[in-house]
């Protein structure tokens, strides 16, 4: 009897690709037009291609909604003060558009709220969903306001929660990645509590629908009573799928009036 | 640097494609357990590789990143509402239009391979690194963008759930 690992190694040594493909990889120097390329699609089954149709339906929805949304905002959004502290939506500092490969996976994003909101909830989470985002110096903390957090990126591992801070002293907007082994929320604001003492835990509920229970929605008070953090948590969007245009659509639905309360003092109405 | 490796020529990319189309292609199928989707993931690391501007110091460096990019299409392709849906809709090893299926030749093959199948993704793709392509905790976690103590973890919980499964045919 072979131990396990010579016995995997054997197993998986006798999984092999398709010779026609790499052949095809090959000819085409990794550039195989869509036709060319196998796709999961014709694996599927009548009913399967029912619910991608329906899926395809949902996606042209988000899309176009997201689009009358996007420019809803830009049109609504106006410098408001917050805190005493003038906030100024039109300001766009450093808003990183690049790539997101590797090579920026590190780097720091600023973005305006204005800019953040209207890609998030103008369905173009790709934007910034997968960056991870370092926050180098902590002791902006002390300084910043969060405005909400979202989840970019919810796999089954390595998750990716990203807050979106302002920092009102130097007038600073900024996402800066935690990050949670699990989907439990409760383990979330440990995190939450432990890493950033300055927040405390307000209320916290979670949205469940028929297709959808890993979102859930929180709403974390600052410790002097000023600051309300809203905190979104769960899977919020995914690359470009259908799926996930569907589920922010449900989230808006269901958490449209908590923010609102939040974001009108941003000068962004949701509606 | 002169030691940098170019990517662009033809040559180049059959030599890599050649080197590492099996190396992608196992991790992709460890994570998704669906030759198709091994596939999809497969051509989709090599386009990426294609227009990716990367270069590369060493011919580790340049594993890392193919290794990395086939974990971020495999948690992509598996996290997607498509893969969600179509999982509850078809069998795992049955393919509504073939007869006979090169998954159900896999699944047959091996109670290891159905074992580590079986465990949950975020362990098989540990469990896949660790003892087939024989990497470092530290270097799972590079792979996985997972903490090191993370990894070890994984490891740990895979070993006990596999060990909970094959009995005590499991033993290294």
């Amino acid at each position: 009897m072979s131990d396990f690992k010579s016995e995997y190694k054997r197993a998986m040594n006798e999984i092999e690709p398709d010779p026609e493909l790499l052949k095809r990889l090959s000819e085409s120097h990794g550039m195989l037009p869509a036709a060319q390329k196998k796709k999961s699609l014709i694996r599927l089954n009548k009913y399967s291609m029912i619910k991608v149709a329906a899926a395809c339906l949902v996606l042209i929805t988000a899309i176009t909604a997201g689009g009358v949304y996007a420019v809803k905002n830009m049109m609504t959004a106006q410098p408001l003060s917050h805190g005493g502290v003038d906030v100024n939506m039109t300001d766009e500092p450093n808003v990183d558009t690049s790539p997101n490969t590797d090579d920026n996976i590190n780097s720091v994003m600023s973005i305006s709220p204005k800019t953040l909101l209207t890609t998030i909830y103008g369905g173009h989470l790709e934007e910034v969903s997968g960056k991870r985002i370092k926050l180098s110096d902590f002791s902006y903390l002390d300084d910043c306001t969060v405005i909400f957090a979202y989840y970019a990126d919810a796999p089954q591992e390595a998750d990716n929660l990203f807050l979106f801070i302002s920092d009102d002293t130097k007038k600073r907007y900024m996402l800066l990645e935690t990050r949670t082994e699990q989907y439990d929320g409760n383990q979330f604001f440990d995190y939450m509590k432990t890493s950033v003492p300055a927040f405390t835990l307000n209320k916290m509920y979670t949205l469940q629908s028929e297709e959808y229970s890993d979102l859930l929605y929180a709403v974390i008070s600052g410790t002097d009573g000023s600051a309300n953090v809203s905190v979104l948590y769960g899977y919020a969007g995914h690359n470009q799928q259908a799926g996930s245009f569907a589920h922010v659509l449900w989230a808006e639905e269901n958490i449209i009036n908590s923010f609102n309360s939040i974001f009108s003092a941003y000068g962004v109405i949701i509606s | 640097m002169s030691n940098n490796i170019s990517l662009c020529s033809d040559s180049d990319f059959e030599k890599v494609l050649a080197l590492y189309n099996r190396m992608i292609y196992r991790l992709a199928f460890a994570r998704t357990r669906n030759v198709h989707d091994a596939e999809d993931i497969l051509q989709e690391v090599f386009f990426r590789y294609v227009n990716s501007h990367t270069t590369f110091n060493s011919e580790e460096h340049r594993k890392a990143w193919l290794l990395r990019v086939t974990v971020n299409c495999s948690k992509d392709l598996v996290s997607s509402y498509w893969h969600r849906k179509r999982s509850e809709n078809i069998p795992f090893g049955k393919e509504p239009h073939e007869e006979l299926t090169p998954q159900e030749r896999y699944d047959t093959q091996s109670t290891v391979l159905q074992a580590v199948g079986s465990i949950p993704e975020k362990y098989r793709i540990v469990v896949h690194l660790f003892y087939f392509e024989e990497l470092s905790a530290e270097q799972i976690a590079a792979v996985t963008d997972s903490s090191v103590s993370s990894v070890k973890t994984r490891l740990h919980r895979a070993r006990k759930m596999l060990k909970n499964i094959l009995k005590e045919d499991f033993y290294e």
